[in-house]
């Protein structure tokens, strides 16, 4: 026998081998929805890097606007002592 | 979901064929060239007209009746892949998810089968490519080959023989692996062989030709009598 024999001697044998049975048409669905929430996923990241960034910010500005007094009146003080 | 709305086929061509659909479990033999030619491939062929107008236009159930037509011999054909029940299901899920991805590349002018078929065969290649660290793994199983040349091919256990002609054919390299499965296993015509693998005829018959030295020289330096 040369290869090309063996293979379709094998091949023919295995050609009566029943296949295990497989049904995928529910599982084609979810993986054809989950790429979509692969794509949304780095924007959630975003939103929580940034919501992450603009909480100690938030902060910041506050005590800044604390510490600051009132801004306007600081101004008004400002220009009343440059114009007097 | 399907969001595509590009017109391909008119009414003329959507007329309606029985549907045949089994989920028992099918031989290998179904699923070769005989099958295309009498016929079997294309039974389908306006209802799958139909069905991919309908998925494109957005109708879900219309993609799972194709899937539901095509999975039996989806099935056939990536068994061929791999033995191991896990990833064969995962490979005929995968082609359904790569077939529904390309969907709006499919112009309707070969059987819905005939295309599938060439995803398949894509999906099943790289498949083989990904795993092909795994291949040192096999060894040429003797024993299996050497009371081959005295029996029939009826003699022999079907689940055995695969088992053997996979671990024979997974000690090639994927290129080798695919062009012998497509020419030898499934038997099928150069033409076809290049119409599946998107390389050219003489690609083909050349990459055929060496595969097929490389299968010789494994058999002899295992010291099995390969004719020439």
């Amino acid at each position: 026998m040369n290869e090309v024999e063996i293979l379709r001697k094998l091949a023919a044998s295995a050609s009566r081998e029943a296949v295990p049975p497989v049904e995928v048409s529910s599982r084609v669905f979810a993986d054809l929805v989950r790429p979509n929430e692969d794509m949304s996923r780095p924007l959630v990241w975003v939103a929580a890097v940034s919501g992450a960034l603009a909480a100690p910010m938030a902060a910041l500005a506050l005590l800044t606007l604390d510490a600051w007094g009132n801004p306007m009146v600081e101004l008004m003080w400002f220009l009343d002592w440059m114009l007097l | 979901m399907v969001t595509g709305t590009r017109t391909l086929f008119s009414g003329s061509e959507l007329e309606s064929a029985h549907d045949g659909v089994s989920s028992t479990p099918r031989r290998l033999s179904d699923n070769g060239p005989s099958a295309m030619m009498n016929g079997g491939l294309t039974a389908h062929f306006p209802d799958d007209l139909r069905d991919v107008r309908d998925s494109l236009n957005g109708d879900g159930d219309a993609y799972t009746r194709l899937v539901e037509r095509h999975q039996g011999r989806v099935t056939d054909r990536m068994w061929r892949f791999t033995r191991d029940r896990f990833q064969h299901r995962e490979l005929v899920q995968e082609v359904f998810v790569q077939a529904f991805l390309s969907l709006p590349t499919y112009r309707g002018d070969a059987p819905f089968e005939h295309w599938i078929a060439r995803i398949s065969t894509r999906v099943g290649y790289r498949f083989w490519k990904k795993n092909e660290r795994e291949r040192p793994t096999y060894h040429v199983p003797i024993d299996e080959l050497e009371g081959l040349a005295t029996s029939e091919p009826e003699a022999l256990d079907p689940a055995s023989a695969a088992e053997t002609l996979h671990n024979l054919l997974g000690l090639l390299p994927p290129r080798d692996r695919l062009v012998l499965v497509l020419r030898y296993v499934e038997d099928r015509s150069v033409e076809e062989t290049a119409g599946l693998t998107g390389w050219t005829q003489t690609m083909v018959k050349v990459q055929a030709w060496r595969a097929r030295a490389k299968l010789k020289k494994l058999l002899q330096n295992s010291g099995l009598e390969v004719d020439r």
